[in-house]
């Protein structure tokens, strides 16, 4: 890992541990510059209403140039959110995942705008082909080429 | 958990923040903000401005985050751009010059002040004697802010504890040397350079005088030299241009080694190394030019090799934590790993994957796991078409 992703992510610990994660998220763990751990929860009135989420973040070499790995928890504990941009496999499809990450971005700004899609959701149900993609799926979602094809869900 | 164990285990823990300013002081915690790159959030290293949109960052930054996009665009507002927009942005780079400079004194100053207060409002009824500083009610934000004027006579008692801190030796995460907390970072930029850790004599004495340009200010006088002397050395020789960027798809290894006995680089590796080695090569040399301390080529010969090695061991770690990782989840659930195994190898279109993986059997968890993890990119990589809202 270069001196500046240790540094940015050093910088974000910081940034957690003096004011604190969004509302809704918490840190589960963040014990090494390699691997984050946070649950997420969707407050107010939404389809989400009391279910609780862990989300796994993996740093590249060269973070915040190339993007983290982010994908939902599923094992024992925890589930991923039926969603229908999120694979029962945990794997999301999120354009700011993929093609729009900027590094800008922060872990922050993509547990809001995780959130954000959560709350937004008005049909609990999977991706069409879910099941198709999970059976092929490789580890890392980012191994994946998504098509991010319509933008006005 | 502790965040602050964390920090302190990788020994990153000295990087400079906006938060380091107490929670009083706002706006000196918006004015340090203001001059961080919005990518790697550090102070700006020789920034440059972007003249199709305005936004400025690091030039390494822009750089890197330029060649790793797929599309060429602004990382801040995403307006198309391309390497020819970067420009030089002078006076941005003067007033982060000036402000890393009274930074660790500002810092000392706005701790010493809430400090003070916090005692004063600790202590009852006039216990303190100190004197009550100014106190100005901001309406718009309704933050009380202590002006600083009555402290600067106060100067003689003033206990400079943050700044003694501040002056701690750190271990440097890539050598492991000391290095005082308030240069970590410079020492970082510069690649590693040997360092004397020299003695804590920051008494606040000293401090105000920096700040005040009295005679202790010497690093502002030293600046104005610093900045003059650049001028000559400019005059005397022409600027060094910037290297182009080589499409190497068109080229053969002949000619692909050829540019790096160009710029003296190292031919070891296979032709993926020698291509990555000379377009980050191009990339460091290209954002030296944009500072006015620019390092010597020699220095960024050496830069990159670290780079490299960096890399390198990046790659063996992360390569290790993916057999680990999954050598628990197939203790956890053989069964279903099989299942998962057993469904790689009916999607697999290519080679002869059932003998393979029956080849790699139960007392192998690992090599099963590394296997999984290579076949979406041997054979065809998983595809999915679905809605996206972001
Ligand atoms: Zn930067
Ligand atoms: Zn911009
Ligand atoms: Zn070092």
């Amino acid at each position: 890992m270069t001196t500046i992703s240790k540094k940015r992510l050093a910088k974000e610990l910081r940034e957690l541990q003096t004011h604190g994660p969004p509302t809704g998220i918490a840190v589960v763990s963040a014990e090494d510059f390699e691997c984050w751990l946070f649950t997420i929860e969707v407050l107010g009135n939404t389809l989400y209403e009391g279910e609780k989420f862990c989300l796994r973040f993996r740093f590249p070499g060269n973070y915040p140039i190339e993007s983290p790995e982010v994908t939902f928890v599923v094992d024992e504990k925890w589930g991923a959110p039926v969603h229908p941009h999120i694979y029962s496999n945990g794997h999301i499809c999120a354009s700011i995942l993929g093609n729009e990450w900027s590094p800008v971005l922060s872990v922050v700004s993509v547990c809001l705008t995780l959130q954000s899609m959560l709350a937004s959701c008005t049909k609990k149900q999977r991706p069409q082909d879910n099941d198709r993609y999970v059976l092929h799926a490789p580890l890392s979602p980012k191994k994946t080429r998504f098509h991010y094809d319509d933008d006005t869900v | 958990m502790d965040l602050a164990l964390a920090l302190a285990a990788t020994g990153a823990d000295d990087v400079s923040d906006p938060s380091d300013f107490p929670e009083s002081f706002g706006i000196l915690r918006t004015l340090d903000r203001t001059l961080r790159c919005p990518i790697c959030k550090d102070l700006f290293n020789a920034p440059v401005l972007l003249g199709t949109c305005g936004h400025s960052f690091c030039s390494l930054c822009i750089r890197e985050a330029l060649k790793e996009g797929e599309k060429k665009e602004c990382s801040a507002c995403r307006v198309p751009t391309q390497e020819s927009s970067i420009k030089k942005n002078i006076v941005l780079e003067e007033s982060v010059e000036a402000y890393k400079t009274a930074r660790s004194t500002v810092l000392a100053l706005a701790n010493d002040t809430a400090s003070r207060k916090r005692r004063r409002e600790d202590s009852t009824n006039g216990a303190d004697l100190t004197p009550r500083p100014k106190r100005v009610k901001r309406e718009s934000s309704g933050q009380d802010v202590d002006l600083g004027d009555e402290r600067l006579e106060e100067s003689e008692d003033s206990e400079v504890e943050i700044i003694e801190n501040s002056k701690a030796p750190v271990d440097c995460p890539i050598c492991d040397q000391k290095v005082p907390a308030t240069r970590i970072n410079a020492h970082l930029d510069e690649g590693c350079p040997h360092e004397s850790v020299p003695e804590d004599k920051g008494k606040g004495k000293a401090q105000w005088a920096i700040l005040l340009g009295g005679p202790g200010g010497k690093k502002g006088a030293k600046g104005g030299r610093r900045g003059s002397g650049r001028e000559r050395d400019r005059s005397s020789s022409p600027p060094p241009r910037p290297l182009a960027k080589v499409s190497y798809h068109t080229l053969s290894n002949k000619q692909v080694r050829g540019l790096l006995q160009d710029q003296c680089l190292s031919e070891s590796g296979d032709r993926k190394q020698w291509e990555q080695r000379h377009a980050q090569w191009i990339t460091v040399y290209n954002a030296n030019l944009d500072s006015s301390k620019p390092k010597s080529v020699d220095q960024l010969r050496r830069d990159l090799e670290r780079w490299e090695r960096l890399k390198a061991r990046d790659e063996k770690e992360k390569e290790a934590r993916v057999s680990r990782v999954d050598a628990k989840g197939y203790e956890k659930s053989q069964d279903e790993h099989f299942a998962k195994l057993i469904a790689q190898a009916r999607a697999s279109a290519k080679g002869n994957p059932n003998t393979i993986r029956q080849g790699a059997s139960s007392e192998k968890p690992i090599e099963i796991s590394s296997d999984l993890e290579m076949e979406p990119e041997s054979g065809e990589a998983a595809q999915a078409t679905v809605h996206i809202a972001l």
